[in-house]
């Protein structure tokens, strides 16, 4: 298993990846319409927690990707303790699996990555 | 639907400034050799369609879209400068439980060979979840 690396995704991280990925739907970034859409307020992109979780793989050297799937199955909201979790399926084959989780266990999002074995 | 339908196709040319700005939002250090493995779908809001045109286009009610799943196959790789096509799909639309699923297929060619292939499951749900 690779160590787990805790992280919080503010709210200001959030504004930040809306402008910076193009992701402007306003349930992410307008609290106002965040409600109306029936949530308590914004919520973290997927994309997002996605993006922390491939951080994750690089910090711990699985690279270069060949593939990286993954389910989203909860919302993350700001100032939300995560947890990225990570192990080995098959190191030989550079196939592993890639977990975020919120302190209390709640799965963010869960997946799958390979490693090119080729290009290292 | 299970035939797979071109949906749009764009042209972009990858900013390296782009690339910086996304490396920063997702907390990774800038580099021009590492290519920010999920930057491809930012391609698609940059390049391709925005957000409300890509509901739009999938008579989706924005409001209600939920990110099922997301995933990427890397065949060759992508680096700031260079000129990619990307075409998008429509791989499959189903309704169950008063939900509608949208699966996209995304094939990001880069001098005529697929470079990068995106697939994600996009769900329209009337009710409580959102990611």
């Amino acid at each position: 298993m690779f160590n787990p690396i805790p992280w919080i995704i503010t709210a200001d991280d959030i504004r930040a990846y809306a402008e910076a990925s193009g992701d402007n739907n306003p349930i992410h970034t307008d609290p106002a319409y965040a409600k109306k859409a029936g949530l308590p307020g914004c919520i973290a992109h997927g994309m997002l927690v996605m993006a922390l979780g491939s951080r994750a793989l690089k910090e711990w050297g699985a690279v270069p990707l060949a593939s990286y799937d993954v389910r989203f199955q909860g919302m993350t909201f700001p100032d939300e303790p995560l947890v990225v979790k990570g192990s080995w399926i098959n190191e030989a084959e550079g196939k592993g699996s890639i977990i975020i989780e919120s302190e209390t266990g709640e799965v963010k999002m869960k997946g799958t990555f390979a490693v090119n074995r080729n290009e290292q | 639907m299970k035939e797979k339908t071109e949906l749009y196709r764009y042209s972009y040319t990858i900013d390296p400034n782009r690339v910086r700005a996304f490396q920063q939002a997702v907390f990774e250090e800038n580099s021009n050799e590492q290519f920010p493995p999920t930057f491809p779908t930012a391609m698609d809001f940059h390049g391709g369609l925005p957000f409300q045109k890509l509901t739009e286009l999938l008579q989706f009610d924005p409001a209600c879209v939920l990110h099922g799943s997301q995933s990427y196959e890397y065949i060759s790789p992508l680096l700031p400068g260079d000129q990619i096509e990307a075409v998008v799909y429509m791989a499959g639309r189903t309704a169950k439980r008063g939900m509608t699923f949208a699966r996209l297929e995304t094939v990001y060619t880069k001098e005529n060979k697929p470079a990068v292939i995106s697939r994600s499951t996009l769900i329209e749900q009337k009710g409580d979840t959102h990611v």
